[in-house]
């Protein structure tokens, strides 16, 4: 009898899993979802950040999001539900198989973007090195390169003039264009780790206040240059954020 | 005595063998006239390219050349659009009144005319003026394959006349406006070398831009003119230069055209209510459409939205409502309202209004799109008469497959034969979210969710516009999610062009050239589908045409051997702009209306040019291995006509074996031979 209620317990745990899951992709369509790529290596070095953009993202913005962050393989074909893909990392990982490699070509091909932050904030670090080389290998036509500080992304909702992150490793993001967006985005700032607090509410990473108020702007800035593309770069903004700038 | 018989037998045997084949002799006609086809253009430039007796002189010089020569056997032919036999005597009657010049329908006639007939070569008096739309290369290659020379005579020495004239004017196909384009014109000139003359490009009188040419040849000189329409439409241009002294044609020296200038490309007004996929991803595809030029909104930031910082530090702009609502809309001729709660923003009644007169009464187009705001926002208001579905305020999150009902319909067409659309359609991916709603009165479904049955594509046609309802957000899955992100693409463009009406998805449309020349013959085309796209071949066509006097009047038209397609030839005898207007009915089911308008000048193709081609004359004479010739220059001797071949058809045949003598001599022989042997007692 108790082994029978185990089943139960199991099958309805399952059950559970399986329907919460099916209903949060497919409610997914018209809202925002943050999604991070799991693979062999440290993926997660970050893992309550999405908790604290949610409710920023929702409280200044219209954007509608999903409250749970996604977790996803290469491999899952949830991927494809999922048009925003965060990668960070802080450490060396194991090479992505062709077969991988050619599923993350497909989704940038088809619309899908990246993300990525390296949390280790150091120039040539491991992990530099080697999603270094998984972007050669998933866009070698457009390799990655300096993103102007008058791109889209730094006006897609607050102007900024410069990019910021825990720590400003660099003072450019990167990024691979293909058309006229960017469909990869390359931070070696650790941006998201400004977002990072610990259970008592404190920031578990030092920061100075300003950058890490520029860095939560940047964050957004990026969501929204997700959602609404090049949009800010239309001619009818222009005067407008001209103005703004002077 | 053996010997002597030996002979006999051997010459009896052949006398036999010539019986048995019966050979014959054969006499041929010899032919040392050649049969010439004469050919007389009668057109009306024959005469106004010189004095009145220009005509006059031309055909005193064929009959005196040609009628009495002994040298050739001529038939006489007079041409202008039609081709007639004529005989010698008729030619000193001639006038020369024909409204076109068609020489190479003529020689084309011509050559079926001596289809299995001996012909030596052609005489051709022309000017050489090919006003009707044909390409001369095809009938020129076939003469020189059938080694049947034309001789081109021009009606008086090309360089004696003085005159200008404008010949082509190429235009571009397609015209938009505010975009810049090159109107170039050739420019024929004779006896003005070293002179300047002025030409000017004019639009309704108005003189547009001026330009100077230095003669330096007599010929063909080309001018190009720089122009950017400011208006759409269809507006009539013409190129024209002075009179100059001593011209012998002042009506050469203008032409007319017309051009259909387009909007400069479809105008997209898009309005998004919050940042989402659905927004990335259609907004890039729109972007990337280089006919599409697009205008968009999509509000970052609601009210009740907290933002820590200045309005200076925000890439926000305040979204113009009254200007978008009251003026804007009607410059766009596409709205897309994106889950758009027009509730949330100070949009009054009398916008809504406007939204339904832009769709209504304007001819415009609505693209709308739910799932995450439901239709239901638009209850009771102008918008809601506009939508193809009727929409409840739910929406499920349920994840569906498509079912597309109308495959081949023009929106959802993304393969040209019907299995392949099928197999795209069927390995679509799973879309999520839907806006309960039912489909709306005169409504069509185009596809619909496969487990709850609910709309999510539906179309329609509201008064002069067409309106498309998306019932989803996720539509970008048909991108991200399929194994061909080009299928979104395509489905996107597709529902741009039908809500647009571009012609190319049109169920019925009627093609027109946009100018003729007054007594032209219009061919209107029309193609006819039903509304999932598959041509109608027994439609019911109404076509009605309003000439410029006002008076309307039906033509008939008549079916073609390609599918869905009718066309009939309209005579144009009434310069100015005449309007079209066609309906298709397939069994009472309305399939389509279309309209068209064309402008014909009040320039008979005769005296819009009439300067000697001899350009084209040459080339006629050279490809062919004839001869060219200034009608004072021509005569019969040098033009070297001889017959292709000295025999022709059998004149008579002589059986030379088939005679009594001959049936006596063998008998004879055969006596002899048997006496012979008898004698030498070998019987």
């Amino acid at each position: 009898m108790k082994k029978f209620n185990l089943w139960l317990i199991l099958f309805f745990t399952l059950h559970f899993t399986l329907y919460t899951l099916h209903c949060l992709y497919a409610q997914q369509g018209g809202k925002f979802v943050f999604a991070q790529l799991s693979y062999s290596g440290n993926w997660d070095p970050r893992p309550g950040v999405w908790d604290r953009i949610s409710e920023f993202l929702t409280m200044s913005t219209s954007v509608k999001s999903i409250q749970e962050r996604q977790i996803v393989t290469v491999k899952d074909e949830e991927l494809f539900w999922l048009p925003f893909l965060v990668i960070t990392g802080d450490s060396d990982f194991g090479k992505f198989s062709d077969n991988e490699i050619k599923i993350i070509i497909k989704y940038i091909q088809c619309g899908g973007m990246i993300f990525i932050d390296d949390s280790s904030g150091k120039k040539g670090s491991g992990f530099d090195k080697a999603i270094r080389d998984t972007v050669n290998r998933i866009s070698p036509e457009n390799p990655l390169e300096r993103i102007p500080t008058t791109d889209a992304i730094l006006k897609s909702f607050y102007l900024l003039q410069n990019v910021s992150g825990r720590v400003i490793t660099n003072r450019y993001f990167e990024g691979c264009k293909i058309g006229e967006r960017y469909s990869i985005i390359y931070s070696q700032n650790d941006l998201l780790g400004v977002w990072e607090k610990d259970n008592l509410g404190n920031y578990i990473y030092p920061c100075d206040d300003k950058q890490r108020w520029e860095a939560k702007k940047m964050t957004i800035n990026i969501i929204l240059y997700a959602l609404t593309g090049t949009y800010k770069s239309d001619t009818i903004h222009l005067p407008f954020i001209k103005s703004k700038l002077k | 005595m053996k010997k002597i018989s030996y002979v006999l037998r051997a010459v009896i045997f052949i006398l036999i063998i010539f019986l048995i084949i019966q050979p014959k002799k054969k006499i041929y006609r010899v032919r040392n006239i050649p049969t010439v086809a004469v050919l007389i253009d009668y057109s009306q430039s024959m005469q106004s390219t010189s004095d009145k007796n220009n005509f006059l002189k031309l055909t005193k010089k064929i009959i005196s050349e040609i009628t009495g020569s002994l040298k050739i056997n001529p038939v006489f032919f007079k041409f202008s659009d039609e081709l007639k036999n004529i005989s010698a005597s008729e030619i000193e009657k001639l006038t020369a009144k024909g409204l076109r010049t068609d020489i190479t329908g003529t020689l084309e006639k011509i050559n079926k005319e001596f289809l299995g007939k001996e012909l030596d070569a052609v005489i051709l008096f022309s000017d050489g003026n090919q006003n009707v739309e044909k390409s001369a290369d095809e009938v020129i290659k076939e003469f020189s394959e059938l080694d049947i020379p034309i001789i081109a005579v021009v009606p008086q020495a090309v360089l004696s006349q003085k005159n200008i004239s404008i010949g082509k004017i190429d235009v571009p196909d397609v015209v938009f406006r505010n975009v810049g384009l090159v109107l170039s014109a050739k420019i024929n000139t004779y006896g003005f070398v070293g002179e300047k003359i002025s030409v000017y490009l004019k639009s309704e009188d108005t003189v547009l831009q001026s330009k100077s040419l230095d003669i330096v040849n007599s010929g063909t000189t080309g001018v190009d003119f720089d122009i950017k329409p400011q208006i759409a439409g269809h507006i009539n241009y013409s190129i024209e230069i002075p009179t100059y002294s001593g011209e012998q044609n002042i009506y050469d020296n203008k032409k007319k055209f017309v051009l259909d200038v387009e909007p400069e490309k479809i105008r997209v007004l898009y309005l998004c209510g919050q940042p989402s996929f659905n927004y990335s991803f259609l907004r890039n595809t729109l972007k990337n459409d280089p006919n599409i030029e697009l205008v968009s909104f999509v509000i970052l930031r609601n009210p009740e939205n907290i933002v820590p910082v200045s309005d200076n530090e925000l890439s926000l702009i305040p979204f113009p409502v009254e200007d978008i609502f009251s003026k804007e809309i009607f410059n766009f001729d596409l709205l897309i309202l994106d889950n758009f709660n027009y509730s949330r923003f100070p949009i009054n009644y009398q916008h809504l209004v406007n939204i339904k007169n832009f769709i209504t009464v304007n001819g415009k187009s609505l693209f709308i799109i739910s799932g995450e705001i439901p239709l239901s926002v638009y209850q009771n208001t102008p918008v809601a008469e506009l939508l193809p579905v009727i929409p409840s305020p739910e929406i499920i999150s349920e994840k569906f497959c498509l079912t597309v009902l109308y495959p081949e319909h023009g929106i959802l067409k993304l393969a040209d034969d019907v299995s392949s659309n099928n197999y795209i359609w069927k390995g679509m991916p799973e879309l999520a979210g839907i806006n309960v709603s039912s489909v709306g009165e005169k409504s069509v479904v185009l596809a619909k969710s496969e487990k709850s049955n609910y709309p999510v594509i539906a179309i329609a046609e509201k008064g002069k516009g067409r309106v498309m309802c998306i019932t989803t957000s996720s539509l970008w899955r048909l991108a991200l999610g399929s194994e061909n992100p080009y299928s979104y693409v395509k489905l996107i463009g597709q529902s741009v062009k039908w809500l647009t009406n571009a012609a190319s998805i049109k169920q019925v449309v009627i093609f027109a050239k946009k100018s003729y020349n007054i007594n032209d013959t219009a061919a209107l085309k029309i193609r006819v589908k039903d509304e999932y796209f598959k041509p109608v071949s027994n439609a019911s066509v109404r076509l009605e045409m309003t000439s410029p006097d006002g008076i309307k009047e039906r033509i008939e038209v008549f079916p073609e051997t390609e599918s869905g397609e009718y066309g009939t030839n309209v005579e144009l005898n009434a310069s100015g702009e005449y309007k079209i207007y066609v309906t298709a009915f397939d069994k009472k089911r309305f399939l389509g209306s279309d309209k068209n308008s064309f402008t014909v000048f009040n320039i008979s193709r005769e005296s819009e040019d009439t300067n000697i081609n001899d350009q084209f004359m040459r080339e006629i004479a050279d490809k062919t291995a004839g001869k060219f010739f200034a009608v004072d220059n021509f005569n019969i001797e040098k033009s070297d006509i001889k017959p292709k071949t000295q025999k022709s058809d059998v004149l008579y045949e002589i059986n030379i074996w088939d005679k009594t003598p001959i049936y006596l001599i063998l008998i004879f022989l055969f006596a002899v031979e048997w006496f012979l042997r008898r004698k030498s007692g070998l019987l």
